[in-house]
């Protein structure tokens, strides 16, 4: 009878620990993986450029209000 | 348990600690997942030991109105308040997880928010606040909204990974369970705020 080896079966444990997400209607699940994907590797490659257009926008509608919250936010520690 | 074997002990979780920071930044769903099947509590002991060392930083840095070892007690209870919530809602949804699996990632999960004082602690003293409405003071702003907004969603996700992994949680109940204590957090902040603990709570 083969075994399996002890590193692998721990991955397997490891992975199968959490049950797959499901959202209960097969477009949302969709939605979600192919979302998600994104975040699990690497999310910085993902946040960083959508944040950076996201603020300038913001800028570009509420002007100094962004710069008075940047302070704010710069006492905030 | 002799001293070479306790100094041998911090060693390797350390070296643990630090390969686990930065994997998080590239795999935080594998990083979360391996972390929350972990019991080793001296990981999380080093990790609330560089925000206590933080708290000691920014006493330095500005005038707080209490002393760091205080702040620190009340993050402290905050801290396990937390972990404490979301393990009794796993508990009650689900029958499954264990507290020490929800301190383990969730202090791992306050690698973004230590970043984020961190780097404001410095450019408070190199850059102090407020901004003006000249070309840099607009252009520094975007970027550290940009900065800050960034790490919140890196936040996010962790948040997220550390209550799916640790709870065996879906995502709706993750989701709710995060609702559910946003409703006491939020006003418990404010209550912090008010007796000048935290500005904004590090948690």
């Amino acid at each position: 009878m083969r075994t399996v080896p002890v590193r692998i079966s721990k991955k397997y444990r490891e992975i199968f620990a959490v049950k797959p997400n499901s959202l209960g209607n097969p477009l949302f699940d969709l939605l979600y993986k192919s979302v998600v994907r994104f975040f699990k590797t690497a999310p910085f490659v993902v946040i960083i450029p959508t944040v950076m257009l996201m603020v300038v926008l913001i800028y570009l509608i509420v002007g100094p209000l962004l710069v008075r919250l940047a302070s704010m936010l710069q006492y905030g520690f | 348990m002799d001293f070479s074997q306790i100094t041998i002990g911090f060693i390797s979780s350390l070296i643990i600690v630090l390969r686990r920071l930065i994997n998080l930044v590239f795999f935080p769903y594998k990083t979360m997942r391996k972390i929350s099947s972990d019991a080793d509590l001296s990981q999380a002991a080093i990790l609330l030991l560089c925000v206590f060392l933080y708290f000691l930083l920014s006493s330095r840095l500005r005038s707080l109105y209490h002393s760091p070892l205080i702040i620190f007690s009340v993050f402290l209870i905050n801290f396990l308040a937390t972990t404490f919530f979301f393990y009794l809602g796993a508990k009650i949804i689900n029958r499954e997880g264990n507290w020490s699996s929800f301190i383990m990632t969730f202090t791992y999960s306050l690698w973004p928010t230590l970043i984020w004082f961190i780097t404001n602690s410095g450019l408070y003293y190199v850059l102090p606040p407020p901004r003006t409405l000249s070309v840099w003071g607009k252009s520094f702003s975007i970027v550290f909204i940009a900065f800050s907004i960034s790490l919140l969603c890196w936040k996010i996700i962790l948040v997220y990974l550390a209550i799916r992994f640790s709870g065996k949680l879906n995502f709706y109940r993750t989701v709710y369970l995060i609702l559910l204590y946003l409703c006491w957090f939020i006003p418990y902040s404010i209550l912090l705020y008010h007796l000048k603990l935290f500005r904004i709570p590090l948690i």
